[in-house]
């Protein structure tokens, strides 16, 4: 998918900040796709605005040409204002322009217009429409002057009575010349010739498209030139900033983050296993029992007469165990802390099928006999029965010890 | 069965021994079925790691073993040399896959055939026995790589036994528990199985860098989000018109704001408890009664700041520094005069800051159309107090493995002044940019500095 201009990509931008809530309702994969989503979000309209600061700028150029040709005087262009207007106040202009957002991170003034959010981009942003603006402006003056210069008759003029600032000013068109242009001389008019209807006029007339042609490439070297640098460094750190506008912006980087599919996480393969509360088993809690031989799981120690040891074998030495003992023992004595597992249900299973009526006491030691552990043992014994298919009795002993 | 070209371990074990919690903690993924009633799983479920649509490796839960002693009896009547052990567990399997009766076994074993190195889970709280030894022997016989972990889960009283019996078996035997340990241990554990097959290694460290920039990622984003919640927080206020006596529009205010923070609160801990992937975190048991009493109470709040004493030290310093600056400004020919009126000015602010939590002022004077503003927050104490309940939230959702499935809790020393624990430099750091929110919005650079501060503030949680 081809990537949208940064003037289509800084406008989705300024959609995003201007949304309400989170954007945890979208999932994308890159800050590309991030903001192509804002696009069917309304577009802020002072954005819209700022977007026609340069149209106002190319009006603004022709408006302020036409206005030095009416004042100082109505008799031409004012050759020193003409510089001041067109070459010397955009110069500093657009240098302070690009100083303050580069050097200070500060947009035009204006920039509060445009949005309430202060970061790198919006400032850019602003810059290079003033960049723009400020360059339209000269343009649009430029093309106005040559326009009037093919239709109607326009001198340039400036005037002084002192020679020497005749002479500062002969210098000046030499530096902004800086010996590649080639200044027209200047067609001299004495004061006391300029109000007589002798031909001084004509000549003036015939040296104004030679004046035209050096203001115009004065305005071309010292402005536009800068200008046409200035405007494609703009562009490029604009293109490149919004690339990663989230550095610049908290908002935007949380909306991104919130909305951005992780480049790494881990994917189950299967649905998850429901969790089932199993069903309540109510297997009583006694202190005491009478002493009774019984089958002993997984349970070595304190071995009374008659008991039988199972577990610490193989299973077959247990099944033969077992089938002989089945007819005398009944209980089955159990530590807590024991898993039941399939091995001990094939046992009873086995108990059962031999005649015996298995009946099995979990041995609690001291500290398990807390209300959670015993829920919890009540449960797994309760989910052993249950899938194994025993119908057996079961009982827990607190105290841990037979007959204790 | 054909191997995976990327790792596989099958987490396998007796059953209820914490097998799922490992599981759960290593993925972070508060949705696996965790229980303390046996045999909660049934079946045995994979999760792999993706990193940008490439699998680093797979982590297999299993159901614990049922028979082990039936499963080992059958395969050595027909295995008669070491060379044939697996041949025989694996014919074992195709012959009882579909019998009811060794499901369990057979979904455990089935991974481990099929190539999966092997994590054996033990509790290690409860003896060694014999039981265990049919178990690691059918392991020993798959001659799969293979890690044992001992998780204890009660206490460790049996886990040299363990470790004396498990060694015999595993090459590499390790202590993990899953329901607390850090993150960093999580990451050397994933660091240990790529020890323990030279294969695997490069996937497995790739998934460890991984998922450590990750959780860097994770802090940044949970540190924008605190930034943004504490300037959203100490920059509201709410615009009242008068009805009523002034003191009956200051309570319907205050009850109106309470709840506006409780709100804001409640959405900054589901927002961070997203970010670490806990979906269905409990908030709703210790914290629920901080959530509905009144916030802007100073009785409430002030045991989640700093105690006033070093309150007053810290703005004494925070103080001192500014003067200092003044000082340096002038070469020294205040001779400190700066400083000493800095800390002066700022320990009496610090120590007599918090008498009233928010300002409360009248805003417009026109006949008919007067009106009150409550808000912004204007004691630096209770700003340390909403930083304090945020930060802690912070804590516990980062500090919190997934396998946990109890509610959070807030212990005694939660509530006695931690953030007095902190570095003294990040405290006096923290107290600078609060008072600054205090007067105005932060800048977008502020905000990055701010953003700064409170991860390291979070190295410091972890540490």
């Amino acid at each position: 998918m081809a990537r949208a201009s940064s003037e289509r990509r800084f406008s989705l931008g300024l959609r995003w900040l201007q949304a309400q809530g989170d954007a945890g309702h979208i999932s994308v994969r890159d800050w590309d796709s991030f903001l192509a989503a804002a696009a069917h979000m309304p577009e802020p309209s002072r954005l819209r605005l700022a977007r026609l600061l340069p149209l106002l700028a190319l009006i603004n150029g022709p408006l302020a040409l036409a206005a030095l040709m009416l004042w100082p005087e109505r008799s031409g262009l004012h050759l020193l204002l003409f510089l001041l207007v067109f070459v010397c106040l955009p110069l500093l202009v657009m240098a302070w322009t690009t100083f303050s957002v580069f050097a200070l991170g500060r947009g035009p003034w204006w920039r509060v217009l445009v949005s309430g959010h202060d970061d790198g981009v919006i400032a850019l942003w602003c810059a290079r429409q003033a960049l723009l603006s400020q360059g339209l402006f000269c343009i649009s003056a430029l093309v106005w002057l040559w326009l009037t210069l093919l239709t109607r008759q326009l001198i340039f003029y400036w005037s002084t009575s002192v020679t020497a600032v005749s002479e500062r000013v002969a210098e000046l068109f030499q530096v902004l010349s800086i010996g590649i242009l080639e200044a027209p001389s200047p067609v001299l008019v004495q004061s006391a010739e300029a109000g007589a209807i002798t031909g001084w006029q004509g000549a003036a007339l015939a040296a104004s498209p030679f004046w035209g042609g050096w203001l115009t490439a004065v305005l071309g070297l010292w402005v536009l030139l800068p200008w046409l640098a200035l405007l494609v460094l703009c562009q490029w750190q604009l293109s490149r900033r919004i690339g990663r506008w989230p550095i610049y912006n908290q908002r935007l980087r949380l909306l991104f983050a919130q909305a951005r599919e992780p480049d790494v996480h881990y994917r189950a393969l299967q649905p998850e296993q429901p969790m089932v509360e199993p069903a309540a088993h109510d297997f009583p809690v006694v202190t005491s029992l009478a002493p009774e031989p019984g089958f002993r799981w997984r349970l070595v120690q304190d071995n009374a007469g008659g008991d039988v040891v199972l577990g610490v074998d193989d299973q077959h030495s247990d099944e033969v165990r077992v089938r002989t003992a089945a007819s005398r023992l009944r209980r089955w004595y159990i530590p807590g802390h024991v898993v039941p597992t399939g091995d001990l249900a094939d046992l009873l299973r086995l108990h059962c099928a031999s005649g015996g009526e298995p009946e099995l006491v979990i041995l609690l030691s001291n500290g398990q006999d807390h209300v959670e552990r015993l829920e919890a043992l009540r449960h797994s014994w309760g989910v052993f029965l249950e899938r194994n298919d025993l119908a057996v009795k079961v009982r827990l002993l607190v105290q841990g010890e037979p007959g204790g | 069965m054909a191997e995976s070209d990327h790792p596989v371990f099958a987490v396998v074990g007796h059953p209820n021994q914490g097998k799922s919690s490992v599981v759960s903690t290593l993925v972070q993924d508060d949705h696996i079925a965790v229980s303390a009633v046996s045999g909660t799983t049934r079946v045995a479920h994979s999760y792999r790691l993706m990193l940008n649509g490439e699998t680093l490796y797979e982590l297999v839960d299993t159901p614990g073993f049922q028979r082990p002693r039936q499963i080992l009896a059958w395969c050595m009547d027909r295995s008669e040399g070491a060379a044939q052990r697996p041949g025989a567990l694996a014919a074992f399997v195709a012959q009882h896959r579909n019998e009811p009766r060794f499901a369990d076994d057979c979904a455990l074993l089935e991974p481990v055939l099929a190539g999966a190195g092997v994590v054996y889970v033990v509790d290690a709280s409860q003896p060694f026995d014999a039981t265990f030894e049919a178990e690691l022997t059918l392991l020993s016989w798959t001659a799969q790589p293979r890690l044992a972990l001992l998780n204890p889960m009660l206490d460790t009283t049996f886990e040299s036994e363990w470790r004396a019996a498990l060694q015999q078996y595993f090459s590499l035997v390790r202590t993990f528990n899953p329901l607390l340990a850090p993150f960093a241990q999580h990451l050397e554990l994933l660091s240990a199985m790529a020890e323990i097959h030279p294969p695997w290694r490069g996937s497995l460290l790739r998934s460890v860098n991984a998922l450590r920039e990750q959780r860097e990622a994770c802090h940044q984003q949970a540190a924008d989000i605190l930034a943004n919640y504490l300037e959203s927080v100490l920059r509201f206020s709410i615009q009242l018109p008068v009805v009523g006596s002034r003191d009956q529009l200051r309570a319907t205010g205050i009850a109106q704001y309470n709840r506006e923070l409780q709100r804001r609160e409640g959405e900054l801990q589901s927002r961070l408890a997203k970010l670490y992937g806990h979906d269905a975190l409990d908030w709703n048991s210790e914290w629920q009664p901080l959530r509905t009493e009144d916030i802007t109470d100073a009785r409430h709040w002030r045991v989640w700041g700093l105690s006033r004493r070093r309150l007053a030290t810290l703005s004494a310093g925070t103080g001192a520094a500014a003067g200092f600056a003044l000082d340096a400004a002038t070469g020294g020919a205040s001779l400190m005069v700066g400083a000493l009126i800095g800390g002066t000015l700022g320990g009496l602010a610090g120590g007599l800051a918090g008498r009233d939590a928010l300002s409360f002022e009248l805003i417009s004077r026109v006949p008919g159309y007067e009106e009150w503003r409550l808000g912004p927050v204007s004691s630096l104490d209770f700003a340390v107090a909403l930083t304090g309940r945020a930060l802690r939230s912070w804590y516990q959702v980062r500090q919190r493995n997934h396998a946990r499935r109890d509610a959070l809790a807030l212990r005694p020393q939660d509530l006695s002044h931690w953030l007095d624990g902190l570095d003294a430099k990040q405290q006096v750091q923290l107290l600078f940019w609060l008072r600054k929110l205090l007067k105005r919005a932060l800048t977008e650079n502020e905000s990055n500095q701010l953003r700064l501060l409170l991860v390291a503030l979070g190295e410091q949680m972890d540490a």
